[in-house]
């Protein structure tokens, strides 16, 4: 069946077995930054945001997503324009093996659109469904409050420039 | 080499090489890549821990559309080997085939398919037909050499390839004993003794990237091995024998890998190797995560009896370590887990009087094989908590204990010579330890005065209670492992630096790049790494025994070094100076500096070699083994709280305190450390593979397996303690295993500290705490049964 | 699933109510996904995907708070018309529905309709007293998540039917609610949690519901400790009589993770703790 979703800001149509699962649709298009770990839903490697929201894509169908907006990590950011989450997960030695840091990120992202201005306790709740072998999460909740205060940083320089 | 401090690269946290990539989902891992026409394979596993294959039919599952390939054991060449990624020859038994007409646990191989999709493979699975003739099963190690037992490997060629005792008709894979002194007569005399048993359970890696493979034959017909592993060059040599096709037939690539812990240190590429030679088309297998759990590698169950006999001061007199450990259903790392559970706990304390003694056996159950503490985690714990014991007899402080007894800078262990891997070991003495400074820094981190002891007599439903323990690891397999690196020099001043040590997200090889440009005097951007490929990179064991930094380390510090050497040449040249004075030359940020400050760029250099005068490639390659093993060493410290009414354990602080010479990168250590810490307490308090009377694991899920996440964390404090070793590149240890070993003991002891209990069979979980509390039979033993018949 | 050929994506509930009744047995209501992935029934041929719907509004009004089927675990555990209820319990159970990734997921729908032994919401929306709203192409109907759980709630729908509603009834002035789960980690599928309503009147307790999940398949009322406790006055020595009614009453069925002996004693300890915060909470509301 066909699949029309919007996938880091451009509309795609994408042919899909009605059974196929969102992680599958995506890896199979080519967004590899969506990672298998489980396959149950309780590693988050496959993290995907819909419509801003941070799902598990091997726990969704790929028809749930039809007409809406998906955001994977290649969307936010390269290696040449890194989203501040990214540079912060760098800076922090929080990316070891580096399986999980997609979907991290993406969980932060929906965090700090929502709040800027997390607690380190808010960061542990953000990323609870999220798991980590290398690191001990000591380096990623870091990262996240680093990346909250330079984005905050970089709201106030802009709210200034206005 | 002498003394090279102050650095300029080494001891500094540039950004981890690969990291900006990872975290912006670059396709680098084995299964981002798709190859067209690419088939996908899965394996059929055995239902019965204990079966023979009486008849097996594949002709329905390959007339399945779709199917193109089916191997059943009737299909592969019949070649025992070791799964184990070890040096050659292997102190792992050859008692492993491809497939087999015998299954030896649930989740044995049987049959494996490669289809045009995954779901018409799994389809496939189904339409095999199995007869199986079922056999007692051996579920319980302590029966395993019972007289009678079922023999799991009865087949007359299993066999060890080293000197070294292998009995499988007694279903005995690996023994070792060693004996220094007359530890029985001393323990006679000993004033103080104390006889402690511990188990350790069935524990899975869990990295968050499954094993996935990838092969395919090139247009030399050469098979190409794209796949998660820590060993790409035991990987190349086991394949092509179980195979049998020659070495240099294959080529394996290692790329990005998502963490291994030491069960990505098992070979287990065969199967997807002989798919795609069968098929001459491309073959990817990936192992869900139920099959990773069961099917690949666990840590060794174990149960380990501790004797200490003690001065009146505390000196010890004997030391007598007798151990079970359980390997499972093939030998894999049997031996040498076996062989660490002496050789990384005994030397911490040296002693005139030790007795060492260690069967490993075969059962019915799932395989063990590396993991990241090997041996040390299930050594460690008992002799920690005796040591804890020790320290209450005597009267003293457990952490003075430690201070009073450990071994010190220039001293030896007749443990180290005589306990190696499969062999006798190797005359070393400790050339670095700061374990005193270790010591003293955790204590007060942990806040150890104030906190010891104040709520186990209070009448609290929540008491806390500090705990700690030390610890030694060690550094590379001495006069066993090497590693090697070449280097050469680009038009631009930069360098590749090729390593068959294998990065699996450790960091290991920006690690390797600081030391590159440590001792090449250029900036770390200059340096570029690749890791690794059999075809290209030089050999190297690859990520295990905690080696990479240290050994791998030194390899890459020699190449550098001869490399520096032939850019001093060509700057002398170029600044006309006769060829004595090249000493007098310094290199630093990229420059040769001449004693009267003439600079020459390293670009000018690379130019002139390569286009100008006396072309040539400056390049090196150097290879690194070792005589000695450094041990890091380290004190952890674990504050908890014991709900004495539902017997809920959480860590509220953990300390580690941590000698591992110079940190090359202290971020990354760091990391190493938090990541070991995490995992070690997790395996104290809840995970714990489960199995029910068949021998069928009842939790292969991330769901009722569980890891620890963000919302368990406790307030984690890590302190790296500066020592140089002298024979490490740059003073460097080893870092990444020894942390893992900790959180058994010192959660056992903090336990011990808030409600005067000890547990001595992990995970500590809630019902086992309240039936100690209770002086009632903690949840029934051996572990592998435990729940089986409720 | 295999032979699944369709999705369908109603925009009213009367639409997927029509889609469900055309196809009976072949098309099944899909609400959050994270139980249905896994479903392995050959007949489905059609999913209707309930998330265009509506139903997804959390609102209080004077005949109790009203969650809609669709609204997600991770919603409800936040919504305003929650805390403004004074329905801390329901917020607690909410926010113990998996980890965030999968509250951002869950279903109050799918929650309860799909009920697993370790599902958080039925056993505080039964001890609230919650009544559930059903309908179907043929018409309405209400249960009561007591009757709802009290077999398999996808047994109790008519083939066709949706649950399109719970409806939590106002807490009483002097009442107060409370959830206690406990599991190895902080993710995890509970291994016993408890829910209870209380109401106090005067110095005593007046109305009590005290309901165990995950002890065993549907969660239910501890009917022998809400008798401890009606009547008598909210104190220590109260909680621990109605504990151990708890433990006398309770039926634990096996599970690997630990033994019926300790579930049972755990069952205890959570009745009397979680007795604690809801009598507080009712004793609260009433200063």
């Amino acid at each position: 069946m066909k699949l029309t979703a919007t996938i880091n800001g451009v509309r795609r149509t994408l042919e899909v077995a009605p059974r196929a699962l969102l992680i599958d649709a995506l890896r199979d298009a080519g967004y590899t930054s969506v990672k298998r770990g489980c396959e149950t839903g309780d590693c988050g490697a496959c993290t995907v945001l819909v419509d801003g929201v941070p799902l598990a894509s091997c726990v969704v169908f790929a028809g749930q997503v039809e007409g809406r907006v998906l955001t994977t990590v290649e969307g936010l950011g390269t290696p040449d324009r890194p989203h501040p989450l990214m540079e912060a997960m760098v800076d922090a030695g929080a990316v070891q093996c580096g399986f999980c840091t997609p979907g991290m990120i993406l969980s932060a992202k929906a965090l700090l659109d929502e709040n800027p201005d997390p607690t380190a306790a808010d960061v542990k709740d953000a990323l609870d469904g999220h798991l980590c072998r290398c690191t001990g999460y000591v380096k990623q909740i870091e990262a996240v409050l680093d990346a909250a205060a330079r984005l905050r940083t970089r709201a106030a320089a802009g709210g200034g420039a206005r | 080499m002498s003394d090279p401090r102050p650095f300029r690269t080494v001891g500094t946290s540039p950004r981890k090489v690969d990291a900006l990539g990872m975290a912006a989902g670059a396709a680098a891992y084995v299964d981002d890549v798709a190859i067209s026409g690419m088939l996908h394979a899965k394996f059929l596993w055995s239902p019965h821990a204990h079966a023979r294959i009486t008849r097996i039919d594949a002709s329905r599952a390959r007339a399945l559309p779709g199917v193109v390939c089916v191997l059943t054991h009737h299909d592969v060449p019949r070649i025992l080997h070791t799964t184990a990624g070890q040096g050659y020859p292997e102190p792992s038994p050859y008692d492993t085939l491809m497939l087999d007409s015998k299954v030896r646990y649930v989740g044995d191989r049987v049959a494996a398919v490669a289809a045009e999709t995954r779901a018409i493979a799994e389809e496939a699975l189904g339409l095999i037909d199995v007869e199986y003739e079922v056999l007692p099963p051996v579920l319980d190690m302590e029966r395993a050499m019972d007289p009678g037992a079922p023999v799991i490997h009865d087949e007359p060629d299993a066999r060890a390839v080293i000197p070294v005792p292998y009995e499988p008709q007694r279903n005995l894979a690996g023994h070792v004993d060693m004996q220094i002194g007359d530890p029985e007569k001393a323990f006679a005399a000993a004033p103080v003794q104390v006889d402690v048993t511990c188990h350790t359970h069935y524990g899975q890696h869990t990295p968050i990237e499954p094993h996935v493979t990838i092969c395919w034959l090139d247009a030399d017909n050469r098979l190409i091995i794209r796949t998660s592993t820590q060993v790409p060059f035991h990987v190349r040599r086991i394949v092509a024998q179980s195979c049998d096709i020659p070495v240099r037939r294959i080529r394996v690539i290692k790329p990005r890998i998502g963490g291994g812990f030491g069960v990505k240190q098992e070979v287990l590429e065969d199967l997807v190797a002989m798919l795609a030679l069968k098929t001459g088309r491309p073959v990817k297998h990936e192992y869900t995560r139920a099959e990773e759990f069961v099917s690949s590698r666990t840590r060794h169950p174990s149960r380990v009896r501790v004797r200490l006999g003690l001065e009146a001061d505390g000196k010890p007199v004997a030391i007598d370590l007798d151990v079970l450990t359980n390997t499972g259903a093939y030998g894999s790392h049997a031996l040498t887990v076996a062989c660490n559970c002496g050789s990384k706990t005994l030397p911490l304390y040296p002693c005139p009087n030790v007795g060492f003694r260690a069967d490993s056996v075969y059962t019915n159950l799932p395989v063990g094989g590396a993991y990241r503490g090997y041996g040390a985690t299930q050594a460690a714990f008992p002799m920690e908590v005796a040591m804890d014991i020790a320290a209450e007899r005597l009267g003293v402080d457990p952490v003075e204990l430690r201070r009073k007894i450990h071994i010190r800078e220039g001293q030896g262990s007749d443990v180290f010579r005589a306990l190696g891997e499969g062999k006798a070991g190797v005359v070393q003495k400790i050339g670095s330890c700061k374990l005193d400074e270790c010591l003293d820094r955790g204590a007060v981190a942990i806040g150890w005065s104030e906190k010891r002891g104040r709520d186990r007599h209070s009448p609290k439903l929540v008491k806390l209670g500090v705990g700690m323990c030390a610890l030694m690891q060690g550094s590379s397999i001495p006069e066993i492992d090497m590693g090697a690196a070449s280097l050469k020099m680009n038009d631009d001043g930069s360098f590749n630096l090729l390593v068959g040590a294998t990065d699996l997200g450790t960091g290991s090889d920006t690690v390797l790049a600081q030391i590159a440009a440590e001792a090449l005097g250029v900036s770390l951007d200059h340096v570029i790494v690749y890791s690794s490929d059999t075809d290209l990179t030089p050999f190297d064991v690859g990520a295990y025994a905690s080696s990479t930094t240290y050994l791998s380390g030194e390899a890459v510090r020699k190449a550098a070094v001869i490399v520096r050497g032939q850019v001093l040449q060509v700057a002398a040249e170029i600044l006309g100076l006769p060829p004595g004075d090249v000493d007098q030359l310094r290199t630093e940020a990229g420059e040769v500096i001449a004693p009267d400050a003439r600079r020459v760029t390293f670009a000018q250099v690379a130019l002139r070699s390569l286009y100008d005068a006396d072309q040539h490639q400056i390049a090196s390659f150097a290879s690194h083994i070792s005589h000695a093993s450094p041990p890091p060493f380290a004190a952890h410290f674990a504050e908890v709280e014991v709900d004495t009414e539902t017997g809920f354990c959480r860590v509220v602080k953990y300390v580690a305190a941590v000698d591992c010479g110079t940190a090359i990168n202290p971020k990354l250590a760091e990391g190493q450390t938090e990541g070991a810490v995490l995992n070690g307490i997790s395996y104290a308090l809840t995970e714990e593979l489960l199995f029910d009377q068949a021998g069928r694991c009842r939790n292969p899920s991330f769901g009722h397996y569980k890891i620890f996440s963000t919302r368990d964390l406790p307030e984690m404090v890590t302190i790296h303690v500066p020592s140089y070793e002298p024979t490490g590149p740059y003073g460097a240890k080893s870092v990444s295993e020894i942390s893992i070993n900790g959180p058994l003991p010192a959660i056992a002891n903090a336990i011990y500290d808030a409600i005067g209990v000890r547990l001595f069979q992990p995970p500590f979980t809630p019902e086992r705490i309240l039936a100690a509390l209770k002086g009632v039979a903690p949840p029934s033993q051996p572990p592998s049964l435990k729940n089986g018949s409720r | 699933m295999k032979n699944l050929a369709e999705f369908q994506y109603p925009e009213s509930v009367e639409a997927a109510l029509a889609l469900l009744a055309a196809s009976p047995g072949e098309a099944r209501p899909l609400a959050g996904g994270t139980s249905l992935v896994f479903a392995a029934d050959p007949r489905t041929r059609v999913l209707v995907d309930l998330s265009r719907v509506g139903l997804r509004s959390i609102t209080l009004a004077a005949d109790g708070l009203h969650l809609g089927a669709m609204a997600t675990a991770r919603a409800v555990g936040r919504a305003r018309a929650v805390a403004d209820a004074g329905l801390a319990g329901l917020a607690e159970a909410a926010a113990a529905c998996g980890s965030r990734l999968l509250q951002n997921q869950i279903t109050v729908g799918g929650n309860v309709v799909g009920l697993y032994p370790w599902s958080d919401l039925p056993p505080v929306l039964l001890a609230l007293g919650a009544v559930a709203r059903l309908r179907s192409a043929a018409g309405a109907r209400e249960m009561s998540v007591e009757d709802l759980v009290a077999r398999h709630p996808r047994r109790q729908l008519k083939p066709g039917e949706l649950m399109v509603e719970i409806v939590v009834p106002p807490a009483p002035r002097h009442g107060g609610s409370a959830f206690l789960t406990f599991g190895r980690t902080a993710v995890d599928y509970t291994l016993c949690d408890v829910a209870v309503a209380l109401e106090l009147g005067g110095d005593a307790i007046k109305a009590a519901r005290v309901v165990v999940g995950g002890l065993r398949l549907f969660p239910g009322r501890l009917c022998a400790a809400e008798s401890t406790l009606v009547g008598e006055q909210p104190v220590e020595a109260v909680f621990a009589a109605a504990a151990a009614a708890a433990m006398a009453e309770v039926q634990v069925a096996n599970d690997f993770r630990a033994s019926r002996e300790y579930r049972r004693e755990l069952c205890g300890v959570l009745v009397r703790r979680v007795l604690q915060v809801a009598a507080q909470r009712a004793a609260g509301r009433t200063a």
